[in-house]
């Protein structure tokens, strides 16, 4: 780090906005050159603005409940972007110049091992859950599933009245007594939402909810409803997946 | 002991209800074979009580009743369960060869009969599910243990249960008005909904708090309230003696007041809770008066009038003590947190709860902490709060933590757990109280039933002999097994 | 051989209803009746010390813990005298504004650390009210030494070495540092702060806590009132999930329009 922060800070002047990458690495740039160009520095920037003699940034505060304005008043202003930002990238900007910096070593700070983090398994670190309850009634209807979700690059995961009638083994169970999860894709298919339930995939980005009773609690907690027997849902699904693999 | 091997069990049990309501998964058997009062064995995945020979799922009484006939003619213990949330060993199945009959799949809410103001509902519907389906309609069972979001109807029954708000509501036997319940050898009894009746010894009682050792309970009605929290009001004081605060919990029930919430909190437990704005070493006592408009605020009213009377008091401002009751309920979030710090602290708190009459509560509570704390090894905390109170006395609801050093999972229980509640119930018994308010005594406290009934235990062995002879309504439970 | 642990106790972020979130107009959330915890990186910094300090063989260990905030967090330091700390220090904000200042944090922290003469400053990531992920950066810019981030597990080689595991980008790298360093503390599972007892409470709980305001660090001040950076808006993220019925006759439309509307084909595996 302090090699690269010593070969980047003479580029770096007279710079007005230096952009960052919001991993680990362009958070520690950011950070330190910052001070050491006497500017100032944010981290995980939502949003942009420039103007005259400053640039306002937007970035999530007290723990992604408020979203706080900030105007950075030093130049130069460094930022990294945050990781959650989504839609389509637009570069459009020219590239003005292109340096290659040559970094010395130094004894300080030494490496002495790296190794590559495969990536987590299981129901805690899984993308994309597939959730049921105790619509499923039967190992075929558990099967059926299973494929749906192999469709769909999901994992499997069960409400406790599944895993207690031997459907699913006990660590495909999702909540309070087993797997506290946060995927970026969640379908609750036959649950009906109660809170020790609920509790383990409340942190999904989006959740989708698929149950006959309109009145289950799981509609109200749900970003999309679909009203309908989770049987159905779990053949049509996978229908529809064969059906655009295969055009 | 089972007269038939544990296939034999099996085959049986599958001809009455299908392969797919028996289950034989190991894991599942593990599961259960105990409940939250090994939490420490739990968290560290051992199982030391004997495995069950299956898991079943009934759904209806009439398969209730076979259940029972057969594994009364075969003399196979059986645990009655719904929701897997009992916290004193009464659904650990304590004989080889056990059955855990399971009621959650019997679910339906069969009545909300809004103008007689009861609801009756299947032994597995959840309270959680119940309560916020009343609530949408301005109703309320009153009923809310701290183990709402897992406990269901038939066990909140079965275990006598009490809810935070019972100084108001009452206990679930004043709420309970008809049941229906399965005897071992296959009687289905119903007990029709009446407001009351003196038509000889309230029956009900028989079944109430049985914990599963007389019979298996398969429908419940219970009164309905309206649910009107806009009328809350929230008192609190901060104060330095805990014999005082309990004098101030007496006067407020003695004079005739009936808030839905009237807690005690003693420094160290407080610490857990009201650390953001009750200084170090505080007691504090709370109330909330829920009802009517009108009730509520001359509650209130009235309440402060009488704590006026005691400088030692201070008062906290209502807010934080409303905010605080907002977010008490058992978060599942915490629950799945406790896991997890358990495991990597090999901290655990564990919870005693008994009750006294206002002369002897005090004495109860302090010398209970004070031989934990001389006796008991690797304390890290000790103290508890009252949180029913009554016009006779109250509850105390001791809250203990240690640390777990140098000790195998299975060992737990000994080093410290059972040590502690032993201390407990031993002062208890010397002053005069119960060994357990509303926990059930389950089979954690169950070697202390002679000294907690005393000349009465008469009347509890003779109901067990004679509504279980062969002995297999989950033995070890209520009445200790013979060594 | 010297650890200092900067660790701060905060308000329960998940006790605030959705109601509860909105900013006054000086630009402040009311947190006062939210029960106070350790920060969660800061509770994992002062476990990692503690683990750090019981390896055998090597030299004695001192540890001070510094936090800045109201008396009330002083319960929370005693519990560190419990387990053993050395030195405890508080430094009362004297209701400035330090949300989102991590300069004026850090020059706090720096300053301390030269006064403590400090081998390993200790510190969590980042304080969940900020989210700024500056401070140990800047602690380790006033002090021109190393800061390793994220870090997982250190131990002692030597007097003058630590050999620390990072989470990197990718995976995890494992690096020798050399003492006085920076050392930055994520999310490292199973890292809860161990329960000392009541009878170490009642032993070692009377430790002094030293006491120190804003005011005796001028260059915090400073750099409180030549902020680089001044919020201008707070607002909340409203977060209510909307419950939208996906249109359809049969389960098939149903399905249909769900993937072409909602998921946009993003299940379709590659």
């Amino acid at each position: 780090m302090e090699e690269t922060l010593s070969a980047l800070e003479p580029w770096m002047k007279g710079s007005e906005v230096l952009l960052f990458p919001g991993n680990y690495w362009g958070l520690e740039l950011a950070g330190r050159l910052a001070c050491r160009l006497n500017g100032s520095a944010q981290n995980a920037v939502k949003r942009l603005t420039a103007a005259e003699d400053h640039v306002c940034i937007t970035k999530s505060v007290y723990g992604g409940h408020m979203e706080g304005t900030f105007r950075m008043k030093r130049a130069p202003y460094c930022m990294t972007a945050d990781r959650g930002l989504e839609g389509d990238c637009v570069v459009s900007a020219r590239v003005d110049a292109y340096h290659t910096c040559e970094i010395q070593a130094q004894s300080v700070v030494r490496i002495v091992g790296f190794e590559e983090e495969p990536p987590a398994a299981g129901l805690r670190n899984a993308e994309r859950i597939l959730a049921v309850g105790r619509a499923v009634k039967k190992p075929e209807e558990m099967e059926k599933v299973q494929q749906a979700a192999d469709a769909i690059g999901a994992e499997v995961g069960c409400s406790r009245p599944v895993v207690m009638t031997a459907l699913a083994p006990m660590d495909r169970l999702i909540g309070v007594s087993g797997a506290m999860t946060k995927p970026d894709l969640c379908i609750a298919a036959g649950v009906s939402g109660a809170p020790a339930f609920y509790a383990g995939v409340e942190k999904s980005k989006l959740l989708i909810s698929v149950n006959q009773s309109p009145d289950a609690p799981i509609h109200k907690k749900s970003d999309y409803v679909i009203l309908g027997d989770m049987r159905e849902f779990v053949e049509e699904i996978r229908a529809y997946i064969d059906k655009t693999q295969r055009t | 002991m089972a007269m038939i091997s544990r296939e034999k069990i099996v085959e049986g049990l599958v001809e009455i209800l299908g392969t797919e309501n028996v289950i034989t998964d190991e894991q599942v058997l593990k599961d259960s074979s105990i409940d939250r009062y090994r939490k420490y064995e739990q968290c560290m995945g051992v199982y030391t009580q004997p495995i069950p020979a299956a898991v079943i799922y009934v759904h209806s009484t009439e398969e209730v009743a076979e259940v029972l006939s057969f594994c009364n003619d075969n003399q196979i213990n059986v645990v009655p369960r719904t929701g897997h949330s009992a916290i004193e060993g009464g659904l650990e199945t304590s004989l080889q060869d056990s059955v855990v009959i399971d009621g959650s799949q019997m679910n339906k809410v069969l009545k909300v009969d809004r103008y007689n103001m009861q609801v009756t509902c299947q032994c597995g519907v959840p309270l959680q599910e119940l309560d916020d389906m009343l609530r949408e309609q301005g109703l309320t069972t009153g009923h809310s243990p701290q183990s709402k979001p897992l406990a269901q109807m038939g066990g909140l029954v079965a275990t006598r249960s009490i809810g935070q708000f019972s100084t108001l509501y009452g206990g679930i036997e004043d709420m309970v008005v008809g049941l229906e319940a399965v005897f071992p050898n296959g009687k289905i009894c119903r007990i029709k909904n009446v407001p009351r009746r003196a038509a000889g010894p309230d029956i009900r009682n028989i079944i109430i708090g049985n914990e599963g050792a007389l019979c298996f309970i398969t429908e419940v009605t219970v009164k309905l309230f309206k649910w009107q929290p806009e009328n809350n009001h929230y008192i609190g004081y901060a104060l330095d003696d805990m014999k005082l605060g309990f004098d101030c919990l007496r006067e407020v029930m003695a004079e005739g007041y009936k808030p839905s919430f009237a807690r005690l909190y003693d420094p160290a437990d407080a610490a857990g809770h009201f650390s953001h704005f009750l200084e170090e070493g505080k007691c504090i006592l709370i109330w909330m008066c829920e009802g009517p408009a009108g009730i509520t605020k001359a509650m209130e009213a009235g309440i402060k009038e009488l704590m006026s009377k005691h400088p030692e008091l201070e008062e906290v401002d209502p807010t934080l003590i409303e905010k605080w009751y907002e977010g008490l309920n058992w978060g599942p979030e915490q629950i799945a947190q406790e896991r997890e710090e358990i495991i990597a602290t090999k901290n655990i708190g564990i919870t005693t709860e008994v009750s006294g009459s206002w002369d002897n509560i005090y004495e109860i509570y302090k010398t209970a902490c004070d031989r934990i704390m001389e006796e008991v090894p690797d304390m890290t905390l000790m103290g508890g709060h009252s949180s029913h109170s009554y016009i006779n006395g109250t509850n105390m609801y001791f809250v203990y933590y240690y640390n777990v050093v140098d000790c195998e999972p299975e060992e737990e229980i000994n080093k410290y757990h059972n040590p502690i509640n032993r201390i407990i119930c031993e002062q208890v018994i010397k002053y005069g109280g119960s060994i357990v308010h509303h926990h059930g005594l389950g089979k954690a406290r169950a070697h202390y039933v002679y000294d907690e009934y005393g000349s009465s235990f008469y009347m509890l062995d003779t109901l067990k002999k004679a509504f279980d002879p062969n002995g297999i309504m989950n033995m070890g439970t209520l009445i200790p097994l013979r060594k | 051989m010297k650890i200092l642990v900067s660790c701060a106790v905060l308000p329960d972020l998940e006790a605030l209803a959705s109601e509860d979130w909105h900013a006054d107009e000086q630009k402040q959330i009311n947190t006062a009746f939210a029960p106070l915890d350790w920060n969660a990186c800061d509770e994992s910094a002062l476990e990692l010390s503690l683990r750090l300090s019981a390896q055998d063989g090597k030299e004695p260990v001192e540890r001070c813990a510094m936090t800045i905030g109201p008396k009330n967090r002083e319960r929370f330091l005693k519990t560190l005298a419990a387990l053993r700390f050395d030195r405890l220090i508080r430094i009362d904000d004297d209701g400035a504004d330090l949300r989102f200042a991590p300069q004026a944090v850090a020059q706090i922290i720096a300053e301390t650390a030269r006064e403590e003469q400090a081998d390993v400053i200790l510190t969590g990531r980042q304080n969940p009210i900020g989210e700024n992920a500056m401070t140990p950066l800047l602690v380790a810019e006033l002090l021109h030494i190393p800061c390793l981030t994220q870090v997982m597990q250190m131990e002692w080689l030597d007097e003058k070495e630590i050999r620390v595991v990072c989470r990197v980008d990718g995976g995890l790298r494992t690096y020798c540092v050399k003492t006085p360093c920076v050392l930055s503390v994520g999310d490292v599972p199973g890292t809860y702060l161990r329960v000392p007892t009541l009878k170490d409470k009642m032993k070692y709980g009377k430790l002094p806590i030293a006491q120190k305001t804003i005011h005796d660090f001028p260059q915090a001040v400073h750099c409180l009132e030549e902020a680089a950076c001044q919020l201008e808006d707070l607002r909340p993220v409203i977060q209510e999930r909307e419950g939208k019925r996906i249109p359809g006759e049969t389960m098939e439309e149903m399905v249909h329009n769900l993937m072409e509307t909602v998921l946009k084909g993003r299940l379709i595996q590659e």
